[in-house]
């Protein structure tokens, strides 16, 4: 039985169904003749013996398929069974390709997403890292080095000092500048050792300029004296009462320093607590006054002079 | 006239009448539907119907082959011929057929033994 089986199941006729059907149909024909001849030789007629013929055969046609299906049956089962198995393996391999697809498609989508984590983590460690290098940056600053301007200045209070260094004046003026009246400018050093200074107000808007360079934390206070000197014309404006031809003029110049030299002792007497009405006081102020009077008089002989 | 027998009948014997008559020589269908008639006398006549079924299924199990000749009268048709394989079969076939038809004549007869029957 299993050799049977094995035949049946491996040697089959190899040729189109087309082919053994021809063969089937020729066979049945040689067949029919030799009925048909034998009929013709017991004396039958040969139309007569033709039908006869084909009648012992009944339908050709359902006799040659049933041929042809005995000798191609088990390749026709064999072939339905590989188309079954074509169907199954084609919808297995379909199967798979959507399949494959769609993890792919997910596996695009998750890469998709894992990469979006990523920048975003990548973009929020940037922004840490940036906040930490700002941090250290400024960290790493030098701290701001200031000085103070107080008391008799328009905007008083810190200045920093710039990278290039600072003076005095510059300090004043970053601090809006003497306010009207100001007396004496005292320069507290914070450094010890640094011996202090202390000003004239006049000085510092006179011809005669000092101008220290400050350190961290130096402290300028422009103080306010009521002084008992009245301030003459040429002092509401010098630099329009003393021209260029004036400043040039020794005796101007001699008057100017005597003057500054006699305010001085006033502003010092009075800065360290003499009455106005003190002899000393009222002395210097005579001759503050004296002065004035002379310098009034000679800036008016230059002008005329230089008309 | 010879008479048509059953289809059963048939199925179980024409294969073995049809190696019987080809174990004396090749012979093509019609040729073998007539040396059957003959044999039997013309009791039997076989159909073309069953015969050429008959045919393919012995051809396709290896008891027969096959190829296209030439009869006397100058005609083509296809000779079938017993193979080994066929002629093995063939014996087979006829020790069972003998034994068959001595039970079957056995009980016609109401000739079997007793102890057998017991």
């Amino acid at each position: 039985v299993s050799r049977t089986l094995f035949r049946s199941l491996f040697i089959f006729d190899p040729r189109p169904a087309g082919e053994v059907e021809d063969e089937v149909r020729a066979e049945f024909e040689s067949h029919v003749a030799m009925i048909e001849e034998e009929l013709i030789r017991n004396g039958a007629d040969p139309v007569a013996a033709r039908e006869q013929a084909a009648a012992r055969f009944g339908d050709i046609g359902k006799l040659v398929r049933e041929g042809r299906n005995i000798k191609l049956g088990d390749r026709i089962m064999l072939q339905r069974i590989n188309l079954a198995l074509l169907i199954v393996l084609g919808t297995a391999v379909i199967w798979l390709l959507v399949q494959n697809q769609r993890i792919s498609s997910r596996s695009v989508q998750t890469l998709e997403q894992v990469s979006a984590s990523l920048a975003s983590m990548e973009q929020a460690r940037s922004a840490e890292r940036q906040v930490i290098i700002a941090e250290e940056a400024r960290r790493s600053e030098p701290p701001t080095k200031l000085v103070y301007v107080k008391g008799h200045v328009a905007r008083p209070g810190p200045i920093a000092i710039p990278p290039g260094g600072l003076t005095m004046r510059r300090a004043i003026e970053s601090a809006g500048g003497l306010k009207k009246g100001a007396t004496t400018i005292f320069l507290d050093h914070d450094q010890p050792g640094i011996a202090d200074y202390e000003f004239a107000a006049m000085d510092y808007l006179g011809t005669h300029r000092p101008d220290p360079s400050l350190e961290s934390n130096d402290v300028i206070n422009v103080v306010h004296y009521d002084l008992p000197i009245s301030e003459p014309d040429w002092m509401q404006n010098p630099e329009h009462a003393i021209n260029d031809s004036a400043k040039a003029d020794k005796t101007l110049a001699d008057l100017l320093l005597s003057r500054q030299s006699a305010y001085n002792s006033v502003r010092y007497l009075i800065s360290h607590g003499f009455a106005a009405e003190h002899r000393n006081v009222r002395q210097a102020v005579v001759t503050v006054e004296k002065i004035d009077k002379q310098i009034e008089t000679r800036i008016s002989e230059l002008n005329s002079t230089a008309k | 006239v010879p008479s048509k027998q059953p289809p059963d009948l048939l199925q179980g014997t024409l294969e073995v009448m049809v190696l019987r008559t080809l174990s004396r020589g090749s012979n093509h269908g019609y040729g073998i539907a007539r040396a059957i008639e003959l044999a039997s006398g013309k009791a039997l006549a076989i159909e073309e119907g069953s015969l050429y079924p008959a045919l393919y299924r012995l051809e396709k199990r290896g008891d027969l082959t096959s190829e296209w000749g030439t009869t006397d009268a100058n005609r083509k048709a296809k000779f079938y011929s017993l193979t080994p394989r066929g002629r093995a079969r063939l014996k087979e076939q006829v020790a069972l057929w003998d034994r068959l038809s001595t039970a079957v004549s056995r009980v016609l007869s109401g000739d079997a033994s007793p102890e057998r029957a017991a």
